[in-house]
């Protein structure tokens, strides 16, 4: 059986250094009727974290389309979710705007996620 | 066509009869959210609609108590219709292209004809379905597509008022002479 050695738990320090308590909106899987989408169930959340603007090299492992919207990293003990079976992406409201969750990578070494979220722009 | 929203159910009725598909999977696209639960699934999005001929502007209605006139525009419209089918399966009854195939063999009956007509829609050209199967994660997804051209008649009604009866009083004046008054009345014959 492989093991696998697993570092610091560094999910205390990112509590002390956390730029603030965020409100994350999650929803469950899409639901269509007569194949139409219906408006998704939400939930809220409270995500203790890390929030700065997200450095060059990091935007290019978004897709192009996405590198001209307003990017936010966020580090965090908690998992925030991109899109899946399990339901949409998550939103994560930040100083009054929403950012939509676009990359979360889980760190076994350190025990924290960390994800590019980006700024959702309605018309 | 009565309406977008009858059209795109008609198509959506046609594929589920043809498929047999769970009616979650057969969906339409361009929406935001997650796909359908696993399993063979239908996208169906509606594409270009292009103008065929001239447009027609004709007097449909005339309401003499309101004194409007309804006018109508009418157009011949050219749809493109894509059906794309997602499926786990590689061999068998179940594959994209097997669906699909039922998909376009099923246009030929006459209840998804009258149904599609009803709607207002009327099947041009059957496309190829196409076999596009590709590697998802570490396996193999099949998949396939099948673009189709409907004709379609849209129509938009407009009501102008009209008038009916004009009254006016008007006034002759000369140098050296007194003014004349000359009321005057127009009606519509």
């Amino acid at each position: 059986m492989a093991t696998e050695y697993e570092g610091d738990d560094l999910s205390d320090v990112i509590d002390a250094l956390a730029t603030g308590i965020y409100t994350v909106r999650r929803t469950g899987p899409t639901i269509y009727v007569d194949g139409r989408r219906q408006a998704p169930v939400t939930t809220s959340l409270s995500v203790r974290g890390v929030v700065y603007p997200t450095s060059g090299i990091d935007l290019q492992r978004l897709p192009e389309g996405l590198r001209t919207v307003e990017i936010i990293t966020i580090v965090s003990p908690q998992q925030l979710r991109t899109a899946g079976p399990e339901g949409e992406p998550d939103i994560i409201e930040y100083k009054g705007l929403d950012y939509q969750v676009q990359t979360s990578q889980r760190w076994t070494s350190g025990n924290f996620f960390f994800c590019l979220a980006s700024k959702v722009i309605t018309q | 066509m009565t309406s977008w929203v009858d059209a795109e159910d008609a198509l959506r009725a046609w594929v589920v009869a043809a498929t047999s598909l769970l009616d979650a999977s057969v969906v339409f696209g361009e929406q935001n959210g997650t796909r359908p639960p696993t399993g063979p699934q239908i996208i169906i999005t509606l594409g270009n609609v292009n103008s065929l001929g001239v447009d027609e502007y004709v007097q449909v209605e005339e309401d003499i108590g309101a004194h409007t006139v309804d006018f109508e525009a009418r157009g011949v419209r050219e749809v493109m219709v894509q059906f794309r089918a997602y499926s786990p399966d590689a061999t068998g009854d179940s594959t994209a292209r097997a669906l699909l195939s039922q998909v376009q063999l099923r246009s030929s009956f006459d209840s998804i004809r009258q149904a599609l007509n009803n709607a207002g829609l009327g099947l041009l050209e059957l496309g190829e379905v196409q076999n596009l199967p590709r590697v998802v994660n570490a396996g193999w997804e099949s998949q396939a597509n099948l673009e189709c051209r409907f004709c379609v008649v849209q129509t938009a009604t407009e009501t102008i008022p009209y008038i009916e009866l004009v009254n006016g009083d008007g006034k002759v004046s000369s140098p050296g002479s007194n003014d004349l008054d000359v009321p005057f009345s127009a009606e519509l014959a």
